[in-house]
């Protein structure tokens, strides 16, 4: 059976960045020739060479050219698995993953929990010697089997970016945050000093993992809820994706 | 993007292939799969640790609303 940490598995927030936007579209484009709201590849270590076909979601792997909004049938989660577990086969790996899995800002960080319906944690620090030995401190805890793919991890780079989370003392932290229903702010569920040891962080991120309160609002509700709040979200770059499924005249997957 | 999920759920599932009611299960649980958030940390990871790469991509807003893939 196929291991995602056999696999560097990476997801960008599309439209937010220069460089990552330009990479995607090298990664497929799809009818107007410009970066897909979706975009799903599988790549070498080098990240260009394509191992299968890319496209808008991962059944493009399997050379189907159906909705990405649309239910996986049973036997292609399968079949996807399967050619996971095999192309992994074609590397050895040197060592295991060990950085700190970071979202590009706090900003997107808070809104990308909120996607994923998990805790965030974030870390921060004025001096870089606390903020590397925290940092390494916490990348241990992100990848134990614990809270591995629990949670969402951002270092924040300057207190202006914290505005929107409550509950975060004025000193150097680690806080795990609850992002609210549309990640557009959030609130501490525990905070401590950066020196704590990591037996007092791991207690940190167990207590919050426990305290979070899961928001399972249906798609539609939560649009809903959304425009009421006027909750919406502004991209840093222009959307060229009309959000409509592939048609025929799509660009082809690129192999 | 939120029914890609059962797809890339199968990548972190430790056990046996899916059924249809494990899938489904799924779809409810937490998302097991560690995602670096950055394009540069995911490229130095992966020729660091000679590991192939899962890209995905999504905007963070359906609808125009934040918070859901």
């Amino acid at each position: 059976m196929a291991n995602s940490r056999d696999w560097v598995c990476v997801r960008l927030a599309s439209y937010e960045e220069k460089e990552e936007s330009e990479y995607l579209t090298q990664l497929y484009r799809g009818r107007t020739g410009l970066l897909n709201n979706t975009t799903f590849a599988l790549l070498a270590p080098d990240g260009e060479t394509l191992l299968a076909p890319s496209g808008r979601g991962p059944q493009f792997v399997l050379g189907k050219r159906g909705n990405p909004d649309q239910q996986a049938a049973p036997e292609d989660v399968i079949a996807f698995a399967e050619v996971l577990a095999t192309k992994a086969k074609d590397y050895d790996h040197k060592g295991d993953l060990a950085l700190l899995p970071e979202a590009l800002d706090v900003r997107r960080a808070l809104v990308v929990a909120a996607c994923d319906n998990q805790p965030l944690v974030v870390l921060y620090a004025e001096s870089d010697q606390a903020r590397h030995k925290a940092k390494a401190q916490l990348a241990e805890l992100a990848w134990s089997e614990k809270f591995v793919g629990r949670m969402q991890y951002i270092v924040a780079t300057s207190r202006e970016e914290l505005g929107q989370i409550s509950g975060l003392p004025k000193g150097d932290f680690v806080a795990i945050i609850e992002p609210g229903q549309f990640g557009l702010e959030g609130k501490a569920l525990g905070v401590l000093g950066v020196a704590e040891e990591k037996a007092d962080v791991a207690k940190l991120l167990r207590k919050g993992l426990k305290s979070y309160r899961r928001k399972d609002l249906p798609s539609r509700e939560h649009r809903q809820k959304g425009r009421r709040a006027d909750a919406t979200w502004e991209t840093v770059l222009p959307v060229t994706d009309e959000g409509k499924p592939p048609q025929r005249g799509d660009a082809p997957a690129r192999d | 993007m939120t029914l890609l999920l059962p797809l890339l759920l199968a990548v972190a599932a430790q056990e046996p292939a899916p059924s249809q009611a494990t899938v489904v299960q799924e779809q409810a649980a937490p998302t097991r799969i560690q995602w670096f958030g950055t394009l540069e940390q995911g490229l130095a990871e992966a020729k660091r640790t000679n590991r192939p790469i899962m890209m995905s991509a999504a905007a963070p807003s359906c609808g125009g609303i934040a918070g859901e893939w």
